[in-house]
């Protein structure tokens, strides 16, 4: 692999390994509120 | 009736099952088999700068867009477009625009069905060893073409119809238990494993090294290359930057009327915008890096370059089912490789063929206010019958034909329309206050500039290329013999017939509730 390959794949899988990571660390710190909301039309 | 009185929507259990779910309505063949092809086919790692710019400027704003419409829709009890749109522009024909959303993901699921069908049946084939031995891409090809049929009398085998029948099988009942029981259940553990199987096949390939000593060039980084050195010449061709978005595109499914229709189970203060970005994000981890290390690098360390061109030459499908299987079947631990495979792509399959059909089972239950088992029989008996088209025509181009119509040529359309009505017509800043409402952390501000200019030009400019390319050709019916153009014309009148029912059940909805446009 050149040296241009290997700075797209460790760009590319930095940036969305960074941003996956961040997003599953919000959402696991804040899950869905438990309490009941009153009932919405269907 | 008051608000009080009518009966409660269901919703989401917790919130990492929501995005599994929707991660696993995005995640399916085309993160394994369709992107790979599409690197290696357009400039490499030079592919990714328009990737990144799509993901960036179309299918980010887009993915918040649907996610926000759903939620609202959610809040007034409507799931589907039929309802979304009346409640963002109020005009009569809105209702009915909104049933191309509906079409769309139905259409789709009435084909891939059978295409999961497939996954399900290699996964089978892979335990029991039956496609082992198999020494050639020509003798994998034509495993495949035996097991679908298509040189039969009806032109489907009576093992691939079996099989058909167990997925649908399979689908009905996970559709039966609804969105916690069912779709969110199969999710939260249908994603691990899915991404533990890639995982474990990534790993597995990584460390082949050059299968064949007396070519060590034919080795797995070689293979990396091929995907990602990267032709930079390829950054002026226009075509390189359409198949970077319509593969953002595709992968993400935005554009179908489906994520509304998962967003629309959300409660009214649940935040759209991480939810939104954590599962574009999921999907693409699991598109560049699971989906990218799997299938081109393997295949150039068995084929070297000239036979990688073939394979990527040969589609997607070819690449999942003949060369895939062929080159598995050679490693240590073939059977459990093998079977990986297939089994993940099964789950993937499932997943998305799942959220597919949701849009039809909600409107139902939503606008008709049928019954879930009512609805999912209805639904289910439609994509069983409807299947046959596709099926028995598949020689004949029926599934590319509704492919065409229903996941390019619609999509482009229904996506630049979904843009327009939530952005112009309702007004940009009550989207932005619509996308940013209950937001864990608000989307940056360039973004509503970049939904009310960029998207929609970026849309426009997709759907153009799109409908002139290749809409000529489909619509005059090019090159296409007498028999496959009745299977054609009975896949473009089904479409139709489909839409004239939607278009006969909203109106008949909408009298009976006489509370919308």
């Amino acid at each position: 692999m050149t040296f241009w390959g290997w700075f797209f794949l460790i760009v590319s899988w930095g940036i969305l390994t960074y941003f996956t990571v961040w997003c599953m660390y919000k959402i696991l710190k804040t899950p869905f509120e438990k309490e009941e909301e009153p009932p919405r039309t269907a | 009736m008051t608000e009080n009185l009518k009966p409660k929507r269901e919703a989401w259990g917790t919130r990492i099952g929501l995005v599994l779910a929707m991660a696993g309505n995005a995640t399916g063949l085309g993160n394994y088999l369709r992107f790979p092809v599409q690197a290696a086919q357009n400039g490499g790692g030079a592919f990714m700068i328009p990737y990144f710019c799509a993901l960036l400027f179309l299918a980010v704003p887009l993915m918040w867009c649907e996610w926000a419409m759903g939620r609202m829709g959610g809040e007034k009890g409507h799931g589907t477009t039929p309802g979304i749109f009346p409640l963002l522009w109020k005009h009569p024909l809105a209702k009915y625009i909104g049933a191309i959303g509906v079409l769309l993901p139905v259409a789709v699921g009435i084909y891939y069905v059978y295409v999961q069908s497939w996954t399900l049946a290699y996964t089978f084939f892979a335990v029991l060893g039956k496609y082992a031995g198999i020494a050639s891409k020509e003798g994998m090809s034509q495993f495949l073409s035996n097991f679908q049929g298509v040189n039969s009398a009806w032109g489907v085998s009576e093992t691939a119809y079996v099989f058909f029948l167990a997925t649908m099988a399979v689908n009905t009942i996970i559709l039966m238990g609804g969105i916690q029981k069912g779709v969110e259940r199969v999710a939260n553990w249908g994603m691990p494993v899915l991404i533990f199987l890639s995982i474990m096949l990534v790993i597995r390939i990584l460390t082949l090294g050059a299968p064949d000593p007396s070519q060590p060039d034919n080795n797995v980084w070689n293979g990396m290359g091929f995907i990602w050195n990267p032709d930079f010449s390829q950054l002026t061709n226009s075509k390189v930057w359409l198949a970077a978005a319509g593969q953002i595109f595709f992968t993400l499914s935005v554009g179908f009327g489906m994520i509304q229709v998962y967003a629309s189970y959300l409660r009214s203060k649940d935040d759209v915008v991480v939810n939104g970005l954590s599962t574009t994000m999921v999907n693409e981890w699991g598109e560049v890096i699971l989906g990218g290390t799997i299938a081109i690098p393997i295949a150039y360390a068995f084929f070297g370059p000239v036979g990688t061109v073939e394979v990527a030459q040969g589609g997607a499908f070819n690449l999942g089912f003949a060369t895939m299987p062929l080159v598995l079947d050679r490693l240590p631990m073939s059977l459990l490789c093998g079977t990986s495979w297939f089994f993940l792509l099964f789950i993937a399959g499932t997943l998305s063929q799942i959220a597919l059909v949701y849009p039809g089972i909600t409107f139902l239950q939503d606008e008709l206010k049928w019954s879930r088992k009512k609805a999912v029989a209805v639904i289910s008996a439609l994509v069983f019958i409807a299947a046959h088209i596709p099926i028995l025509g598949l020689r004949n181009g029926a599934l590319d034909e509704i492919d065409f119509w229903a996941g390019t040529f619609g999509v482009g359309l229904f996506a630049l329309m979904e843009v327009v009505i939530f952005v112009w017509i309702f007004k940009p800043e009550n989207a932005w206050k619509e996308i940013n409402k209950g937001a864990q952390v608000n989307a940056p501000k360039i973004f509503l500039w970049i939904l009310k200019y960029v998207t929609p030009v970026y849309l426009a400019i997709l759907f153009a290329a799109w409908a002139i390319q290749q809409g000529p050709a489909v619509l005059s019916m090019e090159g296409v013999s007498g028999q496959d153009a009745a299977w054609r014309w009975a896949a473009r009148l089904l479409l139709l017939g489909i839409f004239a029912v939607l278009v006969f059940l909203i109106r008949r909805a909408w009298k009976k509730q006489e509370v919308l446009p």
